[in-house]
């Protein structure tokens, strides 16, 4: 059963990193995404864990959400790409005053 | 859990980190969509060890089918606004390494601490019944609340990524 936690774990950090270390904003969406999959992994291993199916539900409500969440991102992406030519996240500085 | 689940998760769980491994290192951004995808794929086939067959079927219908497809046509219509092949270079790879790495190791030692995870219960029922009835009798508001916020999401979508018109 712990094998499953490493792995999500280990996903965990590379979705960590790709979060910091990517420029492109829809590359730092796609480190999101691999965070969020490490999350689903524990959840529906925990669920396993107590035979439960809440940790099913919780991966499902996770998945809308997720959804959700890129959507808007990828929205935004392209509405900051539409005023600023740019999808690198460290030029786009509208809010410095 | 049976040595074919046991060599089926051990297979899958090597392909998955080498395609996370992808998706963070891959200089094309379409590759590492492309990785990404493959990231679900596999995450759906270890649900599919758990026993959860409807949670996989979901997770490859949603995740796989309906946002690997958004981002692709994100990076498309950016990629089709620039006039090139967006080219993605990763920065402060150090510290991102050392972040990432003192959190991997923090995390397994915390896993490993706990042997009371040896065992399994497994599912002594049929999950997707259960899910059913815990979306519409345990779950019922979060369940509404979670349709308002898509709904909320698409028109927040459509809002900001429509063309101004007063332009």
């Amino acid at each position: 059963m712990s094998n499953y936690l490493v792995v999500s774990a280990v996903l965990f950090s590379i979705g960590i990193f790709t979060v910091i270390s990517r420029r492109n904003a829809i590359g730092i969406l796609l480190g999101i995404e691999l965070l969020l999959n490490a999350v689903n992994i524990n959840f529906m291993a925990f669920g396993f864990l107590h035979g439960s199916p809440v940790g099913s539900i919780f991966v499902l409500f996770t998945i809308a959400v997720t959804v959700a969440e890129v959507a808007l991102g990828l929205a935004i992406v392209i509405l900051i790409f539409r005023l600023k030519k740019t999808v690198q996240a460290d030029e786009v500085n509208l809010l410095r005053g | 859990m049976s040595g074919g689940t046991q060599i089926i998760f051990w297979i899958a769980s090597a392909l998955l980190v080498i395609s996370a491994l992808g998706v963070a290192f891959l200089k094309n951004l379409f590759h590492s969509v492309l990785a990404l995808a493959l990231v679900l794929i596999l995450t759906a086939v270890l649900f599919l060890t758990l026993q959860a067959e409807f949670v996989a079927a979901v997770q490859i219908l949603l995740y796989t089918g309906g946002v690997v497809t958004l981002i692709v046509f994100a990076i498309m219509l950016t990629e089709k606004l620039v006039g090139e092949s967006l080219t993605q270079t990763n920065r402060k790879i150090a510290t991102g390494g050392v972040i990432s790495l003192a959190l991997l190791f923090f995390l397994i030692y915390a896993i490993r601490q706990n042997q009371f995870l040896n065992f399994s219960k497994g599912f002594s029922f049929d999950l997707t019944k259960e899910i059913a009835s815990g979306f519409l009798i345990e779950f019922v508001v979060p369940f509404e609340a979670l349709s308002l916020l898509l709904l909320a999401s698409l028109i927040g979508a459509l809002v900001l990524a429509k063309e101004d018109e007063n332009e």
